[in-house]
């Protein structure tokens, strides 16, 4: 029993050491290659970003599902001919995205843009106190994308 | 009006709770508050330190944010990244100094001997710290709520102690309730099969192993990056 005991403390430790070293090195490897946050498209159109982190909750798939649920009932053709996109994007990743959005946490976020260039943009953080109340959580998502669409119509 | 913005504060931090993201921790928690379990003191005080624990990591997180010394997005996104990193390591070494497995080993020696001792006896004081590392541990969910959520509604009503505490009292309050069912609940089988003692034990390894299974889940979920 003390001899299980030992070689599971001492397994357990060395599991905890391993961690440390792993996400120590994690953390230089991406610090180095930071990856392109816009994308190279031409024109004028919206971005509907769902920003995430690397760890995924129900909670937040689920805001993503109402979202995307939401693009695809409402604005089919706006997806279809590409004036409005849809994104999933790992904001622990692309940090450059982050800091430009300025996110706090996983968040829908509705960016107007013009060659590749983030013109104008709407971080919705209300979506973690509306999503229990889906009239409201897709009137916040709408009224975001229409304001965006009408400044992207007035561009072209 | 403030009254209804104190509301909302301790509703986003009561959603916070139960949601499922903080699961692990919440088990963990609710099993160290419960632990001693024929003393309603040492349950209640642990209780109440928990929440405290909590309460001061939001009211001095708003405080530092509301009165602009750091940026609101940044520090969450610092501490959603590294406190979680470093959850998982931290709670596995809790868990084996709460089994007394480490502590006062020769072999590695991460403590003192009065340390384990601590440990041994259960001291209501360590409520404090882990409510502290609980709450700046941020998930999804309770960073959207508390950055996304709260800070705004505490900068629109000038409130950077009141509402942060109503937040986290709401998020320790089911944590808090849970553990005093566990505690007085079992308590009361035990008297009733005047077996106390052994039940005070077996909450004692319940406590160190949840924290070494939150431990690896957090460490597996945040620093290898599997999603379970």
């Amino acid at each position: 029993m003390e001899k299980s005991r030992k070689i599971l403390t001492r397994l357990l430790l060395a599991f905890v050491l391993i961690s440390i070293g792993f996400a120590f090195g994690r953390h230089s490897v991406k610090n180095s290659s930071l990856p392109v946050a816009e994308s190279s498209a031409k024109g004028s159109y919206v971005n509907v970003y769902y920003m995430h982190s690397t760890f995924r909750c129900e909670t937040c798939n689920t805001i993503e599902a109402m979202t995307r649920a939401l693009l695809d009932k409402d604005y089919a053709a706006e997806l279809a001919d590409g004036r409005v996109k849809w994104l999933e994007v790992d904001f622990q990743e692309e940090k450059l995205l982050a800091e430009k959005f300025s996110v706090v946490s996983s968040c829908v976020v509705v960016a107007l843009m013009a060659d590749g260039e983030v013109v104008d943009f709407k971080r919705l953080d209300e979506v973690w106190t509306l999503m229990q109340k889906a009239d409201q959580f897709n009137r916040y998502i709408s009224d975001a994308v229409n304001l965006m669409l009408r400044q992207q119509g007035e561009k072209t | 009006m403030i009254g209804a913005a104190i509301f909302s504060a301790f509703w986003f931090g009561i959603m916070t709770a139960i949601s499922p993201c903080p699961l692990a921790t919440n088990i963990a928690a609710i099993s160290f508050i419960g632990r001693k379990a024929g003393q309603h003191s040492h349950v209640l005080g642990s209780g109440f330190l928990y929440a405290l624990g909590r309460t001061l990591a939001y009211v001095a997180l708003g405080s530092i944010i509301t009165l602009g010394t750091l940026n609101s997005s940044e520090i969450s996104r610092f501490l959603q990244q590294y406190m979680n990193e470093a959850l998982g390591p931290t709670m596995i070494v809790l868990g084996l100094v709460l089994l007394g497995w480490v502590g006062s080993g020769a072999s590695l020696n991460l403590g003192t001997v009065a340390l384990q001792e601590r440990a041994g006896r259960g001291g209501v004081l360590w409520a404090l710290p882990i409510g502290i590392i609980f709450a700046l541990s941020f998930c999804p969910v309770s960073a959207g709520l508390f950055f996304g959520g709260l800070l705004p509604l505490a900068l629109q009503q000038h409130s950077w102690l009141l509402l942060p505490a109503a937040y986290g009292i709401g998020t320790a309050l089911p944590v808090i309730i849970f553990a005093f069912i566990m505690a007085f609940a079992s308590a009361y089988l035990s008297r009733a099969f005047n077996r106390l003692a052994r039940i005070e034990r077996w909450m004692r390894y319940l406590t160190g192993t949840a924290f070494i299974l939150a431990g690896i889940y957090y460490s597996i979920t945040h620093i290898y990056g599997v999603n379970i």
